[in-house]
């Protein structure tokens, strides 16, 4: 109020006042209404809801106290089928079809397909008779799935086996059998490299001895035989001088 | 099988085969009558204009019903063809007497003391003098959960209109008749 007159405000002269009114009894049944109106939220049905709404209004009877007149929902039905028969719209079934097409209506009580002769008198007693096999579905089941299983594990061990090659030879195929092992074992490639050094050399021994022999045998061709072997004396006993000699120094 | 003890989904295949149509159709009227009659009884007040009421809700059914898309229950359908053809009803009178809609549900009041079984002491016809006060829609709420028990969910279908709003709207219903009644 105060701040108000400090501004100058009009409304400083007012003393607040409540033009407003509020029922008897409103703020101390405040609660309890609140409270039920919950209840009512929460009803599991209309019965419990209206309860805790208004056990007043649950008390009165719902029966209808206005009158009908007798008959009027037996013959209710009927007049209304009459209603719609007289409207301009309504057309029967065969009404409908004889508008749509008269040669489909004229064909629709021909029948072209023939029956043999007490076919549906048959037909009930042969139904009667006829046992219905019961056929247990688990077992079929189990069975099935044992089936199933067997052929899923020889397709899958025929799969394994195509695609899984054998150990390569490491004779015909080294670079096979180094592809297959080179990630296995580090001994398996060391047996692999010391077969491979020893073999190689006996090869290439050999191709040397070969092709040494033809040029000694080329370059001696014009050599005579005596002049040889008066070399290879003189050789020998240069051989024996010098073992001699290694023997006495050590 | 006769077509009285088919559920609605099996009268519905019924109604939709030519050659079942019109035996489907009359069961279905069996079926709903009463709940549809009284539902618009109680809005109408008068048996003729309930009975008017009625029978143009079934042309529509019977109009209707072949493109009924079966998202909602055929009873929840129902209930929203009776009840907008009931606010229709209730608006040409407005508009055939000229009059504001507030003097129309006075003129309903009227016609429910006019009833030669009225009696003024009695808590049932209290109760309908109550009714008849409350706006249109909030009147229609009211007669669906307290006389139908119909369920929230399945009115929000029927109306068109969410479940807080309708339980919000008879909650208030309630204690305004009950006031009415006390103080009457």
């Amino acid at each position: 109020m105060n701040e108000l007159k400090d501004i100058g405000s009009a409304l400083g002269n007012f003393s607040p006042q409540n033009i407003y009114t509020v029922p008897n009894g409103y703020f101390e049944g405040l609660p309890t209404q609140i409270l039920n109106r919950i209840k009512a939220l929460e009803a599991a049905d209309a019965k419990e809801e209206l309860e805790n709404l208004s056990p007043f209004l649950s008390s009165i009877s719902k029966e209808m106290p206005y009158s009908v007149p007798v008959d009027y929902f037996q013959d209710l039905s009927e007049n209304i089928s009459e209603q719609i028969s007289k409207h301009a719209d309504y057309q029967t079934s065969e009404e409908e079809i004889e508008s749509l097409s008269p040669l489909l209506s004229s064909l629709k009580n021909k029948n072209p397909y023939s029956v043999p002769a007490g076919y549906f008198e048959s037909l009930e007693t042969k139904t009667e008779k006829k046992e219905t096999i019961v056929v247990s579905i688990t077992k079929r089941k189990w069975y099935r799935l044992a089936v199933a299983a067997a052929i899923i594990g020889v397709i899958a061990i025929g799969g394994l086996l195509f695609i899984k090659p054998g150990q390569p030879d490491i004779d015909t195929n080294p670079q096979g059998w180094i592809s297959k092992n080179l990630k296995e074992s580090p001994e398996k490639i060391d047996e692999f490299v010391t077969l491979t050094k020893d073999d190689s050399n006996e090869k290439v021994e050999d191709e040397t001895d070969a092709s040494k022999q033809a040029e000694i045998k080329e370059l001696m061709k014009d050599v005579p035989e005596k002049d040889i072997e008066e070399f290879l004396n003189d050789a020998v006993a240069l051989e024996s001088n010098s073992d001699e000699e290694g023997i006495m120094n050590e | 099988m006769a077509l009285t003890t088919l559920s609605d989904s099996e009268l519905l295949v019924e109604f939709r085969n030519p050659v079942t149509k019109e035996k489907a159709f009359t069961s279905i009227i069996k079926k709903y009558q009463e709940k549809l009659y009284w539902h618009l009884r109680r809005m109408v007040v008068d048996h003729d204009d309930a009975n008017d009421v009625l029978q143009n809700v079934m042309i529509r059914v019977w109009n209707g019903l072949e493109n009924f898309r079966e998202d909602s229950q055929l009873y929840t359908w129902l209930y929203r063809v009776a009840t907008n053809e009931c606010l229709t009803f209730l608006e040409q009178q407005k508009k055939r007497s000229a009059v504001s809609l507030s003097d129309v549900e006075s003129g309903l009041e009227n016609k429910i003391k006019a009833d030669r079984h009225f009696d003024g002491n009695k808590l049932e016809w209290k109760l309908q003098l109550a009714i008849q006060r409350l706006p249109e829609k909030q009147r229609i709420v009211f007669q669906l959960r307290y006389y139908d028990e119909m369920p929230y969910e399945q009115m929000s279908r029927a109306l068109e209109t969410s479940e807080g709003a309708l339980k919000a709207s008879y909650h208030h219903a309630v204690k305004k008749i009950e006031d009415y009644i006390k103080n009457h």
